[in-house]
């Protein structure tokens, strides 16, 4: 099997790329943060929906058997 | 023998993971194939979770695709993951790339990209399903891009593990 490795080095200078673009490239700094803000949309259902379920859990408990 | 459960897998009907921990793994797709005879129509390829594409339409090899004006051009995969709260000294990410090649006379071909490089010109061996990234560093969120350039493949799913 193929392996690609990717060492810590390659990604710190990818972030460093990324941030020079988001600078650098207006067309890629929208598109960076629409794709945030979708993302940031599904991590507040995630944390909503891990809310519910400990609410969940805790009445299960609460409740005789 | 025991067989180490995968921390996530990303496939095209599931292309999101999250946890309790604040971690997550996304997988964007930007531009797929669909013929209209089984096994590359799209009623095929949800049944066996897969995504298909064609040589034809492959994207340009030669081209610098850390250049977001030629990455809006190209047909890829993109890996995001924020992974912070699994990061320690020792951890990190072996991610499998899963695929299968449609035929024998015409192999396929990935470009792996970061935002900085180009890391590998993968071949995609008919006969083969699968090839292994290993990812030192959970410190930060990080995108991996995976560019189609050559040959008809399907796509099966990502599967990450925390190590």
């Amino acid at each position: 099997m193929a392996i690609i490795r990717v060492t810590k080095k390659q990604i710190e200078a990818a972030n460093k790329a990324r941030e020079a673009a988001l600078k650098k490239d207006p067309d890629f700094r929208l598109h960076e943060e629409q794709r945030q803000r979708f993302e940031e949309a599904a991590r507040a259902r995630e944390a909503t929906l891990q809310k519910e379920l400990k609410t969940a859990a805790a009445r299960k408990e609460e409740q005789p058997s | 023998m025991s067989c180490l459960e995968a921390t996530f897998t990303l496939t095209p009907q599931s292309p999101t993971y999250s946890d309790a921990l604040n971690n997550y793994a996304f997988l964007y797709t930007f531009g797929v194939d669909f013929f209209p005879f089984s096994p590359e129509d799209f009623s095929s390829l949800y049944a066996s979770n897969r995504f298909f594409f064609d040589a034809n339409f492959a994207s340009d090899p030669t081209l610098d695709y850390t250049q977001w004006a030629n990455l809006t051009k190209a047909r890829y995969l993109q890996f995001y993951y924020d992974l912070v709260g699994y990061a320690g000294a020792q951890t990190q990410l072996a991610l499998i790339f899963g695929f299968d090649v449609l035929s024998s006379s015409t192999p396929g071909r990935v470009l792996v990209y970061s935002n900085a490089a180009l890391l590998k010109d993968q071949q995609l061996v008919y006969g083969d399903n699968q090839f292994l990234l290993e990812i030192e560093s959970l410190d930060s969120s990080f995108s991996l891009y995976f560019i189609h350039a050559g040959g008809f493949w399907f796509f099966r799913g990502l599967s990450g593990y925390v190590v």
